[in-house]
């Protein structure tokens, strides 16, 4: 079964980032991604990807799972770039032959696939480092801190929680498929996942049944309390103040300069 | 753009597609594709559907306090059935399953929005599929048009007097068509860089995401309505709690 990698596994080593408050890396990231996507030009991005993958690499992360989280974004932006190259613009950069025919790249196009791929880079490199060095228990701690619906938190937290349980499950039932030869040829196949579908939803359920069971016997109302999330330290403050110092004046210097 | 430019680009674009087999993952719209203003404009349109599924939800929880872990725990097994690698024939890769389709006729489609967001959140920040900013364009495609066709398909083939296993069929194939092809209206409705440009686009798109979504869409209307009718011939009776509470 090809279940990935949660990047939160790399949240449990120990380093300056880890240690910070989850509130200041959630408010820090967010606004990085949205500074990102808001961009014209390709110098913010890709100075935010760089500055994303700096700190990837500090915090000790394999390039191998780098590469890995980094392959379906830049298998989708080189088909996007290829596409606005040849699709967008009017002044032609060259042509290539294709099967006969010219293909024209225009330089408006070149322009426009690589500021997207670099806004792709951008953000993802945000994503990724922030999910490497933010325990998913602290971005929700952080996200009822920010006042996110209490049902809505109440269901993610549960749904992460039980991911893993079921995920076993589900693994003992398709590995026992597999050597009922549950996986040779595409009737076979379909047959088997739709039955392990059912099981996994039917074990889900009772589940969920005995786990309300257990949560009723130590005290369950409907819904978990989240304990109160002490004040930022001063150490917690200047970071914050300085990255969205540092990112405000990159934002700022590189948009007005690429448009100045 | 000339002519012969365009047959070229287009061809281009659907073989890119096709050649690369990771792009079967491209019904999340990665973090970083869609502007600013498009990224707030598929938020704003996919807060009403959340706030519909909140609500629902709230309503569950004082009916039965075993509302959150029955959604949470369907949410759990959705999540995982949506990661189930299926063999596509035509394109020669592995793709996966929305699952949008089965949670909605399972739990309801307000509360599969709700799941779906979840699931989409997860998927973003530890799997790196989809994106923060394209998180309500993302919960829009799969949780809203998704879950939302799968139901009302459901719900108006089961009244016509279709069996369920037919309906549950039509619900998954017409949900994970109702995502693709709403995920390329909004990719080339952010992309299309232009006037005129927007038809080509959401064209090529569509066709580009052809030869994966289509027998997808077969392949989990069969999984769909396979999952269901075990579910129904098994305990169908866990299922009552989301009876209650009232509409959708």
């Amino acid at each position: 079964m090809t279940f990935e990698l949660f990047s939160d596994i790399f949240t449990f080593r120990d380093n300056a980032l880890r240690r910070l408050d989850p509130r200041v890396k959630v408010v820090v990231g967010l606004v990085a991604i949205f500074a990102v996507v808001s961009s014209q030009g390709v110098l913010f991005p890709a100075l935010v990807f760089s500055l994303a993958l700096m700190g990837m690499l500090l915090v000790g992360l394999p390039v191998a799972f780098m590469l890995g989280r980094f392959l379906a974004p830049l298998g989708t932006v080189l088909i996007l770039f290829l596409l606005h190259a040849v699709l967008y613009g009017w002044t032609p950069l060259f042509s290539l032959p294709l099967f006969g025919q010219r293909v024209v790249i225009m330089q408006e196009g070149v322009l426009r696939g690589m500021h997207l791929a670099c806004r792709v880079l951008g953000g993802f490199g945000i994503m990724v480092l922030l999910s490497s060095v933010t325990p998913s228990h602290q971005i929700f701690h952080a996200l009822a801190y920010f006042k996110a619906p209490k049902g809505w938190l109440e269901v993610a937290m549960m749904m992460y929680r039980y991911i893993f349980v079921i995920l076993e499950s589900a693994a003992d039932a398709m590995a026992a498929q597999r050597v009922r030869l549950g996986y040779c040829g595409l009737k076979r196949s379909l047959n088997s996942l739709g039955v392990l579908s059912g099981v996994v939803i039917v074990k889900s359920l009772e589940q969920a049944q005995r786990t309300h069971e257990a949560m009723l016997a130590r005290g369950y109302k409907g819904h978990t309390p989240f304990g109160p999330m002490p004040a930022l330290s001063p150490k917690d403050g200047w970071t914050l103040g300085l990255s969205l110092g540092v990112l405000i004046g990159l934002y700022l210097a590189t948009e007005g300069w690429v448009f100045g | 753009m000339n002519g012969k430019n365009k047959l070229l680009w287009f061809f281009l674009f659907v073989s890119a597609f096709v050649f690369f087999p990771r792009v079967s993952f491209a019904m999340h719209i990665s973090e970083g594709i869609l502007p600013l203003k498009w990224a707030l404009f598929w938020f704003v349109l996919a807060v009403p559907f959340l706030y519909l599924g909140l609500v629902r939800l709230r309503r569950l929880t004082e009916s039965s306090s075993q509302a959150i872990p029955m959604v949470g725990l369907v949410g759990s097994a959705v999540f995982i059935i949506s990661c189930m690698p299926i063999p596509i024939p035509v394109a020669g890769s592995c793709s996966h399953p929305v699952g949008s389709g089965l949670a909605a006729i399972i739990i309801g489609p307000s509360l599969s929005v709700v799941v779906s967001s979840i699931a989409l959140l997860l998927q973003a920040l530890f799997l790196a599929h989809g994106g923060l900013s394209t998180l309500g364009a993302n919960i829009f495609s799969m949780g809203v048009a998704g879950s939302f066709v799968a139901y009302g398909v459901f719900w108006l083939m089961v009244r016509v007097g279709f069996g369920w296993m037919a309906a549950a069929f039509m619900a998954g194939l017409l949900s994970d068509w109702a995502t693709y092809a709403v995920t390329s209206l909004e990719l080339s409705s952010a992309l299309h860089g232009g006037s005129g440009a927007f038809g080509p686009m959401f064209v090529s798109i569509l066709l580009a995401f052809a030869p994966t979504q289509v027998p997808l869409g077969i392949l989990e209307g069969v999984l769909c309505a396979m999952a269901y009718a075990f579910v129904r011939a098994r305990r169908f009776d866990l299922l009552g709690v989301f009876e209650k509470g009232g509409a959708t």
